[in-house]
């Protein structure tokens, strides 16, 4: 069993809240609205309470996951019921309330939001965690840091189904996983998307000791 | 769609077991991993137990999470509630399904496949005859199995529920 101190936990939560702002301001581009993504809090959860953590086990729940491989590997999952994730399709096409159902316009809709604000959450991650990325040069010579997504893949199924495969590395190694979960504001209005983060268990290791080690 | 638990009707979660007697439901909700609904017509009993990686390594703290160790445990756990020395079991097997081709790092050894292998290997050394399989795909399942027939419903959203 894994467990993490009270303190390693809120180191961990810093770290990760620095994704939040660089995201927000993706999606707030992308939407050309006010967006806000808050990093609620890293959950360290059993895995019948990871499995449930977006909701009932037999909620259809609609995913574009991403792997994520650089510095460190992991998954990360834009997840949303149906109604929630048909409200962002109708925001970014500028249409009132018309999407029904996913057709090829809406699934590509989500994937490339999924992407945009995977993008920047996992670049300012990368920032701020340097020592879990590899430097990389840009054209004028300034160094960044980055972790590199997978293309993602739309599913829409039981929200179980899609936990199980997102936390499924992690569980090989421990009787619990962690997960770093983000909610988001329009307009500060709250929507019912969630950004998850789930590292795997080598860089899970990695990150906690990291935690650990004493500080300059 | 919600998880609606009825009085009759146990779910088992990620790496666990059920067993019941008699009458009811247990319910699973499968990706990758393997549910292996083993049957005893004869004294009514089922147990449930959701697979989750090949193989326990040796390890003793979560006998339901691999194939390996849950299927004794299953076993182990049905004798005790029926107070019986020998059990003649068949089993039902349903998941294994690799979900996200495109992103997982074993893409080329998928754990669905992995999983089925070892859950398949199992149930040989323990001589109980495999009797209907619902495995691969790309899609998740809700298994349900019903006692006192044995029956199990197979449910992949978006798709009719089937029988196996």
């Amino acid at each position: 069993m894994m467990t993490l101190s009270q303190p390693q936990m809120e180191q961990l939560s810093e770290l990760f809240r620095f994704g939040a702002s660089d995201a927000s301001q993706a999606l707030s581009l992308w939407l050309g609205r006010h967006a806000n993504v808050c990093i609620d809090q890293l959950k360290q959860l059993n895995l019948e309470q990871a499995t449930e953590s977006l909701g009932p086990a037999d909620a259809t729940l609609c995913a574009c996951v991403m792997g994520v491989t650089g510095g460190i590997s992991g998954q990360m999952l834009f997840c949303f019921d149906d109604e929630s994730g048909l409200l962002l399709c109708d925001l970014l096409l500028g249409r009132e309330r018309v999407a029904t159902e996913w057709g090829e316009l809406e699934t590509s809709s989500a994937m490339e939001t999924a992407n945009i604000v995977g993008c920047a959450y996992l670049n300012s991650l990368a920032n701020a965690m340097p020592s879990f990325s590899s430097p990389v040069p840009d054209c004028e010579g300034k160094v960044s840091h980055v972790w590199v997504p997978t293309p993602p893949q739309f599913v829409r199924d039981f929200a179980a189904s899609i936990l199980e495969f997102a936390v499924m590395n992690q569980a090989a190694e421990f009787d619990t996983v962690l997960v770093a979960q983000a909610r988001f504001q329009i307009d500060d209005q709250p929507v019912a998307w969630s950004l998850l983060l789930i590292p795997d268990a080598s860089s899970l290791t990695s990150i906690i000791s990291s935690t650990t080690a004493p500080r300059p | 769609m919600t998880n609606l638990v009825m009085k009759d009707e146990d779910l088992v979660s990620m790496g666990g077991i059920g067993v019941r007697r008699d009458e009811g439901i247990l319910r699973t909700l499968l990706g990758s991993c393997i549910g292996v609904a083993l049957y005893e017509r004869r004294l009514r009993l089922v147990g449930l137990a959701h697979v989750v990686m090949p193989n326990s390594m040796g390890r003793t703290d979560a006998l339901g999470k691999y194939a390996d160790t849950a299927i004794p445990e299953t076993i182990r756990q049905l004798l005790k509630i029926a107070n019986v020395q020998r059990l003649e079991l068949s089993a039902k097997i349903a998941g294994g399904a690799n979900m996200f081709a495109n992103v997982s790092p074993v893409a080329k050894n998928p754990m669905g496949d992995q999983n089925t292998e070892a859950v398949e290997s199992a149930l040989k050394k323990w001589n109980i005859p495999i009797t209907a399989r619902h495995l691969g795909g790309s899609a998740g399942r809700r298994m349900i199995v019903h006692l006192p027939t044995g029956m199990v419903q197979i449910h992949v959203v978006g798709q009719t529920m089937v029988e196996i």
